[in-house]
């Protein structure tokens, strides 16, 4: 599928595409989330995430789209510090990666087809021209007989496809799940994986947070363990410490 | 959008219907003043009756009524009509200094001194009393074209907050996947733009429907009420209303809108 690519400028273009340096993170005056962490991460490369729940997963993943900022430390995301970026460049650093969580976040009163023409709609491409390419990318997750319903109509499956066809429309460099799989069955959770697998394939490097274990086993892709504020990397069923 | 804006399309209408109906009924006023060729404020006519009166007397009475009236502070002139009216009536004209508050009734009061059967013309009331009027139409038109544009400026305000609060959620969804403050702007202002100007439409053509019905009606009120006397500007400048009002909510709207995810911007770490 031929789609709108983002006009990035030439500072967001990097090989490595996250880095964590030392980051800390704590809520008030509480114990920290992490502590010094330390990882980098490739363009193009598939992680886990995973951890016991509140370990921290989705706090990890809000660093890196920058909804909260580290305590200490820097993120560098397509090789820019993001404690750089000001309120005006946040939307457009946004716009490169897809995000998806466990909610879904569908806007109810638009339809599945308009949730999709969002993310294209917002990078200003025209209404009718955005409407064709949510037309075939609706058809790749399987949903082109639904495209004028609305999300309550839906199953909580074909939500969760809609909003992994929204975040991949503009085709993002990163994709960032928050437990894609936590509101569906086995079945329906497989069929997600798949099209991760499939935009992997096609070049975009994914980071899903699960607690997921059988996704995690029936999938061999390298594991990011979160434990204790700490990160552990698991290839191959072996342990890595950062 | 959300639950005020129907109260605020009804203020709205309101308000045009109340503006529109000013506007038209000052401007036909004011044009009426001036085709009817009014002399306003500056000339006093006073209706002497010739009935019963020996010519000669008369005559000498109109001399002295004159000679009396020039010799009244604030009087520049006096003139006599050429004709006196078939009912044996003669008009003097007393043309006044402009800066000079001079009293009808106590110039009145002096003459009927001299000539009991004197009267004020009836147009010179009638056109004392318009010209307090048309200035007084004046003042309230500009008072409340400032009271309009602040109540739509207010009512505008507050619909657009109360809908970045009410959908909140959405609007956090949108700043999630990338969308700039911009793009969220649009949305908010392109909706007030349309509420705004279908709401100035129907006040306004309710405002000429009123104005229209009022003049076919006019004769039997015993008041002429003649639309032909507005201008083609004026008509352009009605219409304009709505598009004026409209475009006056978008930019509260946006700015209103700007203004908050900003605030919100800078919460926001």
């Amino acid at each position: 599928m031929e789609g709108p690519l983002l006009l990035p400028s030439q500072r967001w273009q990097s090989v490595e595409m996250i880095r964590f340096s030392n980051v800390m993170l704590r809520y008030g005056e509480g114990y920290p989330v992490f502590r010094g962490l330390n990882f980098s991460f490739q363009a193009g490369s598939f992680y886990f995430l995973t951890g016991s729940s509140g370990v921290g997963k989705t706090s990890f993943l809000k660093l890196i789209y920058r909804e909260i900022v580290p305590t200490s430390g820097t993120v560098t995301v397509f090789g820019r510090d993001l404690s750089t970026l000001s309120p005006a460049e946040l939307p457009y650093f946004r716009q490169r990666m897809g995000l998806v969580f466990q909610d879904c976040r569908l806007i109810e009163h638009l339809s599945v087809l308009d949730n999709v023409c969002l993310a294209l709609r917002i990078t200003g491409m025209a209404p009718k021209r955005a409407r064709i390419y949510a037309h075939e990318l609706l058809d790749w997750v399987g949903l082109s007989t639904h495209v004028h319903e609305y999300p309550r109509a839906l199953s909580d499956g074909q939500k969760q496809r809609v909003a992994i066809a929204r975040a991949v429309i503009t085709k993002p460099l990163l994709l960032l799940a928050d437990e894609p799989t936590g509101n569906v069955d086995e079945i329906a959770a497989f069929k997600l994986m798949y099209l991760f697998e499939e935009l992997n394939k096609m070049g975009t490097t994914v980071l899903l947070a699960t607690h997921n274990r059988a996704i995690v086993n029936e999938f061999a892709y390298p594991e990011l363990m979160l434990e204790r504020g700490q990160l552990q990397l698991i290839t191959g069923g072996h342990l890595h410490a950062f | 959008m959300n639950g005020t804006s129907k109260p605020i399309r009804f203020i709205i209408g309101c308000l045009v219907f109340v503006l529109t109906l000013m506007i038209l009924g000052t401007v036909v006023f004011d044009k009426y003043i001036k085709t009817s060729d009014l002399e306003l404020t500056h000339q006093i006519i006073f209706d002497i009756s010739a009935q019963g009166q020996d010519p000669e007397i008369f005559e000498q009475t109109l001399t002295v009524l004159q000679q009396n009236l020039n010799a009244t502070a604030g009087v520049v002139s006096t003139t006599f009509s050429k004709e006196v009216s078939a009912q044996k009536h003669v008009f003097l004209t007393a043309r006044l200094a402009p800066q000079v508050a001079v009293s009808q009734e106590e110039l009145l009061s002096n003459l009927r001194q001299i000539y009991p059967n004197i009267a004020l013309q009836s147009q010179t009331l009638t056109t004392s009393l318009i010209t307090q009027l048309h200035k007084t139409l004046l003042v309230l038109s500009m008072t409340l074209m400032i009271f309009v544009a602040t109540a739509i400026i207010l009512s505008i305000s507050l619909v657009t907050r109360t809908g970045l609060s009410m959908q909140k959620s959405v609007i956090d969804i949108l700043r999630l996947i990338g969308s700039p403050n911009s793009f969220i702007a649009r949305q908010f202002q392109w909706f007030t733009f349309r509420m705004s100007f279908f709401s100035s439409i129907m006040g306004m053509l309710l405002a000429f429907g009123c104005f229209v019905s009022l003049s076919l009606f006019s004769n039997v009120l015993g008041i002429s009420i003649n639309l032909r006397l507005m201008s083609q500007e004026l008509i352009i400048l009605i219409f304009c209303l709505p598009l004026s009002i409209s475009l006056l909510a978008l930019m509260v709207a946006r700015i209103e809108v700007i203004r908050t995810l900003i605030r919100l911007d800078t919460r926001h770490p």
